[in-house]
């Protein structure tokens, strides 16, 4: 299986958030704990969805990630924006 | 669940006096009762002799042209929104007052919301199911959160532009 | 402009409070986000990819100077201090939070502003020609029946549920500058048979993945019966419009699946239950509401002989006249466009300095109004030929005189994947390198009209279908992948592009734009524009170009 990490929307501000090992949300993806196995991600994401029911998340999945020199990226580019912000410097 | 009546133009909590009767089940001796217009159409024959109110559950694609001719025999059209993004029956609901004359109950069930409540209202709805576990207090709050309306609809409410066009009232000439 | 009485005042305010509530109770979880979602969108409020968006309307794209002000202080206090102007004449900010956006809502109600229904399957913001008022062709200012369709439209108790959104566009003049065929209802106006002005009616046009152009639904519709008429289309696509298929419930479908005629006998047949209801539009109303556009109090002067001779003098000032001018109706007079579209910016993003400082220029020069285009630019529509020169100095210092309209870096992109949740690609760093690659080659050859149009996704925000050349950004085995079309027009000519054949990657579209239009200057005629060109000649050439002979 592919490495997974969770991520999610605060619902007060929409800032990104990644959840770490303790069950902490954090806005740096370098903090996310990574699910090497189905039984892992399973557990975390079923934990992570009840915290997005009590409502302080908002849409709750499972991201794919590559563990690379400088830390983990995630697979996707819609996710390294999300991780990293917009490509572009704005005004 | 609970009821909402605005028959009077004042929004309360209200007993329902009325039965909705699923398909196949046996209708109350004793209290008026609803029916699917599936079950109308199919057995017509079979509840005309009854003299308790009727009333007519329209889910969101039934058409009430269908039967228009039958429009007397109902003292209740309920009309069924199965989720927030289904606007259908805010047509059907203005048709019913505003081109088929219907002066019975209209009644919105199915997945009414708070804030949909004040346009259901002015689309000719007079009484409102709330799901469960939804505040009816809320909900009741809910009337009149806008007093503004832009557009003539099923209501009495007058439209901004009739409201800026009034003709102040003058005394007859003698 | 139109400024609101204490009755719209009231519905804003009222709406702004009842929004507050909703916003309140999703904080404390008594709504749960499938609930609140579909109310937030109804408030022009999106969750993208790294914060909430919201879009502001702008009706029909007119702005007071006092306005543009708020919405400076607004990205400055609750983003970060710049908002992205949209094809549908509004504009977004990018970076706002849920919990900032009641009081928000609040300080555009103040500045007589909202965010109502900017998004949700409901009527949207009805947009119109950016020199209304202004055009000499003009048969009528659309200005005030924009406003009258806003007002109607604006929480209308039976169509705020609809299959999917509706998009309106009006036209005052037979030059279309609002795209009236790619709406879902194009209104152009027109003199009826007895020298009274009304409109034409287009129905069931729309971008996004099944392009579609507007039929003609009627030839004539008098001006009084515009409301009862937009009822009836509207009442037939709430019921017949289909919902179980999100992509199929655009009212273009509806159209091109009964048939025009089908569709029309439907219409007819309901506007003749309604047209003499209370939707007829009373005279007194009309009057009231134009009377809000009556013309500014221009002073008569003469054309202005400094203004020739300031062009003679500077060439820049002479190139960017040439490209940003538009002709006024009144003699002495021009309208400008303001470009959004420096090379290598954001097309559309606008700073809270900039903002501020275009109010204060609007006051000086344009009788303190603004406008937005749909093309993402603004418009200072009144400004006196001999006060050209001085604003054009004024804008070049704020980097506003780009000298670009409808030219090849007038490009229009949406966000795409930097900002938006739906993208499939990014647009604006295409738009970037596009427009730093060809402003060099249009500075030498002179390109002429020639627009580039980009969409992060199939959604086509930013109408790819209608730019001479569009580019559509899609993910393709993870990768950004862009496709091309050729020969869209969204004026009174207008047509959709046809793809030109298999995509191209992320560090090969910009070389694949550039090879278009080299090859085109091999084959251009007389300094023909380049969608005439290709209307002459079709698209094999420009197929062998970029794929060889395959």
């Amino acid at each position: 299986m592919a490495h997974l990490v969770i991520t999610g929307n605060r619902l007060r501000d929409g800032a990104v958030v990644w959840r770490g090992a303790a069950g902490d949300w954090s806005r740096d993806i370098a903090d996310a704990s990574i699910h090497a196995t189905e039984g892992q991600l399973a557990a975390s994401l079923d934990t992570a969805r009840l915290e997005e029911a009590s409502g302080r998340i908002i849409g709750v999945y499972e991201v794919e990630v590559e563990t690379r020199d400088h830390g983990v990226v995630p697979a996707r580019l819609r996710e390294r924006v999300r991780a990293d912000g917009p490509t572009v410097s704005v005004v | 669940m609970t009821l909402i009546d605005y028959g009077n133009g004042s929004p309360a909590i209200a007993g329902d006096a009325w039965t909705h009767v699923a398909d196949g089940a046996v209708l109350p001796p004793d209290r008026p009762a609803t029916i699917s217009l599936e079950r109308w159409k199919a057995g017509r024959d079979g509840l005309t002799g009854r003299n308790l109110p009727l009333g007519i559950r329209l889910e969101s694609h039934e058409r009430i042209e269908e039967i228009l001719p039958d429009l007397p025999r109902f003292a209740l059209i309920a009309l069924d929104f199965p989720n927030l993004n289904d606007g259908r029956h805010f047509t059907t609901a203005r048709l019913l007052r505003e081109r088929y004359g219907f002066r019975g109950q209209l009644r919105a069930t199915g997945q009414v919301l708070r804030d949909q409540i004040d346009l259901m209202k002015r689309c000719g709805f007079d009484a409102f199911e709330l799901p469960a576990g939804k505040d009816a207090a809320s909900a009741i709050a809910a009337f009149g959160e806008i007093s503004v309306a832009y557009q003539p609809a099923a209501d009495a409410h007058p439209t901004a532009a009739q409201l800026r066009h009034r003709q102040p009232v003058q005394a007859m000439a003698s | 402009m139109y400024a609101y009485d204490g009755l719209d005042e009231t519905l804003v305010r009222e709406r702004a409070t009842q929004f507050r509530g909703q916003v309140a109770r999703r904080i404390s979880g008594e709504l749960s986000e499938d609930d609140f979602k579909p109310l937030r969108l109804r408030n022009g409020l999106y969750l993208q990819l790294h914060a909430y968006m919201l879009r502001v309307a702008i009706p029909y794209g007119v702005l007071g100077s006092d306005q543009l002000r708020a919405l400076a202080r607004i990205a400055r206090r609750y983003d970060r201090g710049y908002g992205h102007f949209t094809t549908r004449q509004n504009i977004q900010f990018n970076w706002i939070r849920l919990a900032d956006t009641p009081d928000i809502l609040d300080e555009l109600a103040a500045a007589e502003m909202h965010a109502i229904q900017t998004s949700g399957n409901c009527i949207r913001n009805t947009t119109t020609d950016q020199f209304a008022g202004v055009a000499a062709d003009e048969i009528e200012d659309p200005r005030p029946w924009a406003e009258i369709i806003r007002q109607w439209s604006t929480l209308h108790p039976e169509f705020s549920f609809l299959p999917r959104k509706f998009k309106i566009a009006i036209s005052g003049s037979p030059s279309d500058r609002t795209a009236i065929a790619v709406h879902d209802i194009g209104l152009s106006m027109l003199h009826g048979p007895g020298g009274e002005t009304g409109f034409k009616v287009w129905v069931g046009g729309g971008l996004g993945r099944t392009p579609m152009l507007a039929e003609a639904l009627r030839d004539f519709l008098p001006g009084a019966d515009l409301l009862s008429y937009l009822e009836a289309i509207l009442r037939v696509f709430n019921i017949e419009g289909r919902r179980d298929n999100l992509y199929k419930s655009r009212i273009k479908i509806l159209v091109s699946t009964l048939g025009i005629d089908r569709f029309r006998d439907l219409v007819e047949a309901e506007w003749a239950q309604i047209r003499d209801s209370a939707l007829r539009l009373d005279e007194a109303e009309v009057s009231r509401i134009r009377a809000r556009f009556s013309p500014p109090a221009y002073e008569a002067t003469a054309e202005s002989g400094q203004f020739a001779g300031r062009r003679l003098e500077d060439a820049a000032f002479a190139r960017w006249s040439a490209a940003n001018l538009f002709p006024h109706k009144q003699p002495g007079y021009a309208a400008v466009t303001v470009s959004l579209k420096p090379v290598g910016g954001i097309p559309g993003d606008m700073a809270a300095d900039q903002m501020d400082a275009l109010a204060g220029l609007a006051d000086e020069y344009s009788h303190g109004e603004i406008r937005v285009t749909h093309r993402q630019n603004l418009i200072l529509a009144h400004v006196r030929q001999d006060s050209l020169y001085d604003l054009w100095r004024a804008l070049d210092s704020l980097g506003l005189a780009t000298p670009n309209l409808m030219r090849v870096t007038d490009i229009i992109a949406c966000p795409g994947l930097d900002f938006c949740g739906l993208a499939t690609a990014r647009s604006i760093p295409v738009a970037q390198r596009l427009s730093e690659r060809l402003a060099e080659i249009d500075e030498r050859h002179d390109l002429g009209e020639l627009t580039i149009n980009i969409s992060g996704c199939i959604n086509s925000c930013a109408h790819h279908h209608v730019g001479h050349i569009g580019i559509l950004g899609l993910e393709k085995a993870g990768a950004e992948s862009y496709q091309v079309t050729l020969g869209g027009s969204s004026a009174e000519d207008a047509s959709l592009g046809k793809i030109i054949g298999r995509g191209f990657g992320a560090d090969e579209i910009v070389t694949a734009i550039e090879t278009i239009i080299v090859t085109w200057l091999e084959l251009r005629q007389d300094g023909e524009r380049f969608l005439d060109s290709l209307r002459r000649i079709g698209p094999a050439p420009f197929r062998e170009a970029l794929y060889g002979r395959e």
